[in-house]
């Protein structure tokens, strides 16, 4: 049975530069969001969601608040006798072994954990989208359509698409052209960055490709020309938050209920229980006087200031508003036992 | 190093407590929610925790389940481990005699063969029914320091209400901290002293054993206060009261449990779940995977509000409990709605303490919202759903699940639907 399920590949490692301070200790996936989340938390709980049990994350980038976070994977329903998610960081004393020069390279490098979980298909996937999908219908396409790689792709803007792969398919959802990052595009069909992989298929191409180290750059394009390779249509709410301006919004986007980012009803997951963060706190205490307007507000929050339009993680204290003036207002923040992240709409404003 | 735990604790947590009416009507008075996400019971749990203790004894009776699902491993207490370990312990049958707990302490003695098993050096027997915070550890040491057979903990209450409590006369051989306990009154008609006891006591083991197989055998009424201090007391065994002088939440009354609610709220709060380091159980009713409280355009005010709520009316002086939803327009004042209920569009409510899973339809007027006058608590029982436009006046009691048709009428003040 356990053969018939897909293995999940999840790529943790990136440093997520563009996203300054919030990664400057931990890496880009361990970064909170939405209050109680963290943004790897979509990503495994669409794992959890879709029925998958077996999940590796390659780290490269300060793993440690990362692997404190994933836990047993209990959060994710990723703990059991056939259930598990295993922490795979860049190793030596293999051949070849080295730090993760790019996503190909770094599942090569784990060739043999691959090998040790029987699969016929590999579902990788980017530890720092936020969205949900259900992978088994993506999974049922890609049988479906009989194919050796099928691709999540979108529409996007196209003044955005020179920050993606760009697809061109034909009338079956074939890809037969690809361009990375075009600074002319000819498609607004974007790679989300979530493949499904023949597992066999997959094996054969890394091992015969060696030179090449990134599956947007280099394995995706030649597998267009020679390899079935399919576009899986996606059209819900997905936001890659590599940048603090789109991870901002993405923020703000939950407090709009149009906005389509829906984490309690897409059934999103966090793990409370890491760090004992939000796990062991009390109910937020709305105080007398406190304003609070079009907010989420976590576990642990104590509120005697204002908040309007703003995301508070858990354990934030707001104090009370020493002055007023039009279109400002100054609040007293305290933290409570470790800084939690400063949301720049409540500071200064 | 030695890891023995020198130091058994057993909960008492098998009785319903009737006054508590429909909010014990499925669940015993441990298990009721309290504090906007935990239970009652969590409170001497995390005092446990917080003291050190790590065998413990859960002795449970009436609806079992939903106490046994909220310990579940015992891990939110810390009390999963090679050395720690939490049991639960119902009445079972046996080959020498089977009955139903017939007190608290047929309670204790029916499972004395667990105790003997674990060999303590303390038996810390505490009641599952109160709201405080205690270090325990410090009254086992008083206990160990007197040489005692029974340490009593004891907290002053008014003394027109000692007719409640078993009093104790404590004499003042260590002044503050406590001394020998010279007379011992349960629930006197006429109390001489007001040291009550807090079911919280410290035993030496053998004496433990003796003084209830005494009471097994000799006597007709099975209880602590009733029977055993009684008992101890006559064989002139060394009695201690250990006093305590902080918050202690006692509430067998509706009223009362309303007001221990409050006690959350306010300037100073008397509980301050924060700095008790109170913790309850994630995992029951899937709180863990809530998503923080959404506010939307009406401020909450002087309320405790938990993950998982959404609020979009007018709450004051109030608790959430988590997957609370509070529709436009509504006004929640002084109230405690546990897990799940719904609040429709322009539904008021003024002191109203509603179960898990039910719903008040959009303009209801609930508890002093009514115009009866009553200032008396209306309570719902689980899974009500209100019809839109009812009306329920303070003091009125509506047992779980109830017919909607039977709110075609409004409820005066004081009314039992059921």
């Amino acid at each position: 049975m356990t053969a018939e399920k897909p293995l999940v590949l999840l790529l943790a490692g990136g440093v997520g530069s563009r996203l300054n301070i919030l990664v400057q200790t931990r890496a880009k996936p361990a970064v909170p969001f939405g209050g109680l989340y963290r943004i790897i938390d979509f990503s495994l709980s669409n794992v959890m969601n879709s029925g998958l049990s077996q999940v590796g994350v390659l780290t490269q980038y300060k793993p440690l608040s990362l692997m404190n976070h994933l836990g047993t994977g209990d959060a994710w329903d990723l703990s059991g006798r056939t259930r598990g998610i295993k922490i795979l960081p860049p190793r030596t004393g293999f051949k070849d072994s080295d730090w993760y020069k790019g996503t190909a390279d770094a599942v090569r490098q784990n060739i043999d954990f691959i090998k040790g979980h029987p699969s016929k298909e590999v579902i990788i996937l980017s530890g720092d989208h936020i969205y949900n999908m259900d992978f088994a219908d993506m999974l049922a396409v890609h049988r479906r359509k009989r194919a050796d790689i099928t691709i999540g792709m979108m529409v996007v803007p196209l003044e955005q698409i020179h920050q993606f792969g760009a697809g061109i398919v034909d009338a079956d959802e074939r890809i037969i052209d690809w361009e990375e990052k075009p600074s002319e595009p000819k498609t607004n069909l974007a790679s989300m960055g979530i493949y499904v992989f023949d597992t066999d298929y997959m094996l054969k191409v890394l091992e015969e490709e060696r030179q090449e180290v990134d599956f947007g750059m280099h394995i995706i394009p030649k597998a267009i020309k020679r390899d079935r390779v399919y576009a899986y249509p996606f059209t819900g709410y997905w936001r890659d938050v590599g940048t603090i301006q789109a991870y901002w919004q993405a923020n703000m986007d939950l407090l709009d209920d149009e906005s389509g980012i829906l984490p309690q009803q897409w059934g999103t997951r966090p793990n409370p229980d890491a760090d004992g963060r939000a796990a062991d706190r009390a109910p937020a205490r709305f105080a007398k006087g406190s304003k609070v307007k079009n907010s989420l507000v976590s576990a642990g929050c104590v509120i005697h200031g204002e908040v309007e339009n703003s995301v508070l993680g858990p354990g934030v204290m707001v104090g009370r508003v020493l002055w007023c003036g039009t279109r400002c207002s100054l609040t007293i923040v305290r933290f409570w036992m470790r800084p939690w992240l400063i949301w720049r709409s409540w500071i200064n404003e | 190093m030695n890891q023995k735990n020198k130091n058994l604790a057993m909960v008492l947590a098998g009785g319903r407590v009737d006054e508590l009416n429909v909010l014990t009507y499925y669940r015993p008075k441990s298990a009721v929610p309290f504090g906007g996400f935990a239970r009652v019971i969590d409170f001497p749990l995390s005092n446990l925790l917080h003291s050190g203790l790590e065998q413990i004894a859960i002795l449970s009776q009436f609806r079992s389940y939903s106490l046994i699902n909220h310990i579940d491993s015992g891990a939110a207490w810390d009390m999963l481990g090679r050395y720690r370990g939490i049991s639960i312990l119902p009445p079972s049958t046996s080959s020498e005699s089977s009955s139903w707990y017939r007190g608290s302490a047929d309670s204790v003695y029916q499972n004395l063969d667990f105790v003997r098993y674990h060999d303590p050096e303390t038996v810390l027997i505490v009641s599952g029914d109160h709201v405080y915070n205690m270090n325990y550890q410090k009254m086992i040491e008083y206990h160990r320091d007197k040489d005692a057979d029974l340490t009593i903990a004891c907290l002053q209450v008014p003394i027109e209400q000692a007719n409640r409590f078993g009093v104790a006369r404590i004499d003042d051989e260590d002044g503050k901290i406590g001394g020998r306990v010279l007379a011992y009154d349960e629930k006197p008609q006429e109390p001489q002293a007001n040291w009550a006891s807090m079911t919280i006591f410290c035993f030496k083991p053998q004496v433990l054993y003796a003084v209830l197989e005494a009471n097994a055998r000799e006597d007709n009424s099975f209880e602590f206060g009733r029977d055993i201090i009684p008992r101890l007391m006559a064989e002139s065994r060394r009695v201690y009261g250990y006093k305590f002088y902080e918050y202690w939440g006692y509430s067998r009354t509706i009223e009362e449990y309303w007001q221990s609610n409050m006690d959350l709220l306010g300037e100073n709060p008397a509980i301050d779940l924060e700095a008790w380091g109170l913790r309850t159980n994630l995992e029951h009713r899937g709180i863990r995977d809530c998503a923080p409280v959404k506010i939307g355009s009406s401020s909450p005010s002087d309320s405790l509000i938990y993950n998982g709520c959404v609020v979009e009316g007018q709450v004051e002086r109030s608790i959430l409990f988590p997957g609370v939803r509070v529709a436009r327009g509504a006004v929640v004042r002084d109230s405690i709605l546990f897990f799940n209920n719904q609040v429709g569009e322009g539904a008021q409510l003024e002191k109203v303490i509603c179960d898990v899973n039910s719903s008040i339809g959009s303009g209801c007027r609930l508890g002093s919202f009514s115009d009866s006058g009553s200032k008396e608590a209306a309570v719902l029982g689980w899974n009500n759903h209100l019809p839109p436009g009812t009306v329920v006046a303070g003091g009125c009691t509506i047992y779980p699940g109830q017919d909607k048709n039977k709110f075609s009428r409004a409820i005066e003040a004081g009314e039992i639907i059921r």
